[in-house]
């Protein structure tokens, strides 16, 4: 059965959309078909990380929500670009499909204004899964806590929160974490990012597991390389031996622990 | 003895921040390579199996290369170098680089543990009652509890 995944973070800044992406190439080739739907509709932009002019994209998520098209006409498959053509031309491999927001500003604007159906965002990923054959469906959320955020993590099978070390990020995280147990999600995990390369990795690991009672998956090390490919382009792509790439795996052997067979 | 002792980092650029280090004493001979039975296993393309060695000959640390690639150091390949504290070298053209630091006498760590220092220690501190505040404020109300019954809905219309 799918698994919807959502990927979270108090503030902005903390690598959420570079961190989606990459986690969604690295489930792909993992073998799965993999959706990444771009929730954060207030300020997109996981397509750059995948390479992909807005201009390249007819529809999106937004045309969806307003009832202009059925949401997989929203949907680009991305596969080439991700895992390389090897695997886009066997019919029977791997997937990624990107379901981008609109990066216009009126458009933008008028979701700020209106807010959106959250129903209906949730028959779109069932219709996602469902159309394309997903294995995971990824969700990139807007960062903060608003209505639409909170049910897109509710409805969600896990729930991926990323924080950097710092004080502000360690309180918020918190709150946003109390609030998922109390809307009962079963699968909570939690990504540290951007470490810098002299911080204590473990005395950080202790610190962030005992005050969250969650298990931290992953450590990813800040980068010169993250930072200056500056999200243009995909990271695990780029540099499969670097030990932040290693984190990344860990994070999908989490993500996949107990995803076969579960209810 | 121990002040042979030295460490490895793994530098994620030129001059940059280390990503991995290795602590070795100096009656150790240190293989460096992408073989899994190295002592400092580095797994990229650019690296040999077996790319170089250090070991402790005459009281000094030496740097042998191993690979065809052969050691960068200071922009000229070399086959054989004398390591002193702050080395950094590059396992081939194309590799990746690596210094190596003298590990300080023992009586030096023990005065350096009393020295605080802000970037090992986060202490990232969680306030638990601004926690169950700000909890409490999104919480009560109906706000929160429509969205829960919503939440409930769409899950159980998701089950198949």
């Amino acid at each position: 059965m799918a698994q919807t995944i959502s990927i979270h973070s108090y503030r902005g800044g903390t690598g959420k959309s570079n961190t989606s992406a990459n986690l969604a190439v690295l489930l792909a080739r993992a073998g799965n078909r993999v959706g990444v739907v771009d929730t954060d509709i207030h300020s997109p932009g996981i397509h750059v990380v995948f390479g992909r002019a807005p201009s390249s994209f007819q529809r999106s998520l937004n045309d969806f929500l307003w009832g202009r098209c059925p949401v997989e006409e929203a949907a680009y498959d991305v596969t080439t670009t991700a895992i390389g053509q090897a695997a886009a031309e066997d019919d029977h491999g791997p997937r990624i499909f990107l379901i981008p927001s609109s990066i216009k500003t009126g458009e933008i604007a008028r979701i700020l204004r209106e807010g959106y159906d959250v129903a209906r965002l949730n028959d779109g990923f069932r219709e996602l899964i469902r159309v394309l054959r997903l294995d995971f469906l990824l969700i990139d959320t807007h960062p903060g806590v608003n209505e639409e955020t909170l049910l897109s993590i509710a409805i969600s099978d896990a729930f991926v929160l990323i924080l950097r070390p710092d004080q502000q990020d360690f309180q918020g995280t918190a709150v946003t974490l109390e609030l998922a147990r109390k809307l009962d999600v079963r699968k909570i995990l939690i990504v540290i990012n951007k470490i810098p390369p002299a911080m204590d990795r473990e005395l950080l690991r202790q610190q962030v597991e005992d005050a969250y009672r969650a298990p931290v998956v992953g450590m990813l090390p800040l980068s010169h390389e993250m930072a200056e490919l500056a999200s243009g382009g995909l990271f695990v792509n780029r540099f499969p031996q670097h030990p932040l790439t290693r984190e990344l795996s860990n994070v999908v052997a989490a993500i996949q622990d107990g995803s076969v067979g579960s209810t | 003895m121990s002040s042979l002792a030295i460490s490895l980092e793994l530098l994620e650029a030129h001059q940059g921040h280390p990503v991995q280090s290795w602590e070795f004493a100096s009656d150790e001979t240190v293989v460096i390579g992408r073989a899994r039975e190295s002592n400092v296993v580095i797994g990229n393309p650019y690296v040999s199996r077996t790319h170089a060695c250090l070991r402790v000959n005459d009281g000094r640390w030496e740097l042998s290369s191993t690979s065809s690639h052969g050691v960068i150091v200071d922009g000229r390949r070399r086959d054989f170098v004398v390591i002193s504290d702050g080395t950094e070298f590059r396992l081939g053209g194309q590799g990746p680089w690596i210094r190596i630091r003298w590990k300080t006498s023992e009586s030096d760590e023990e005065s350096q543990t009393i020295t605080f220092d802000p970037v090992r220690t986060p202490l990232l501190v969680l306030d638990p009652d601004q926690l169950a505040d700000e909890v409490e404020e999104i919480t009560e109300g109906d706000f929160f509890e429509r969205l829960t019954e919503l939440a409930t809905r769409l899950k159980k219309s998701s089950d198949p």
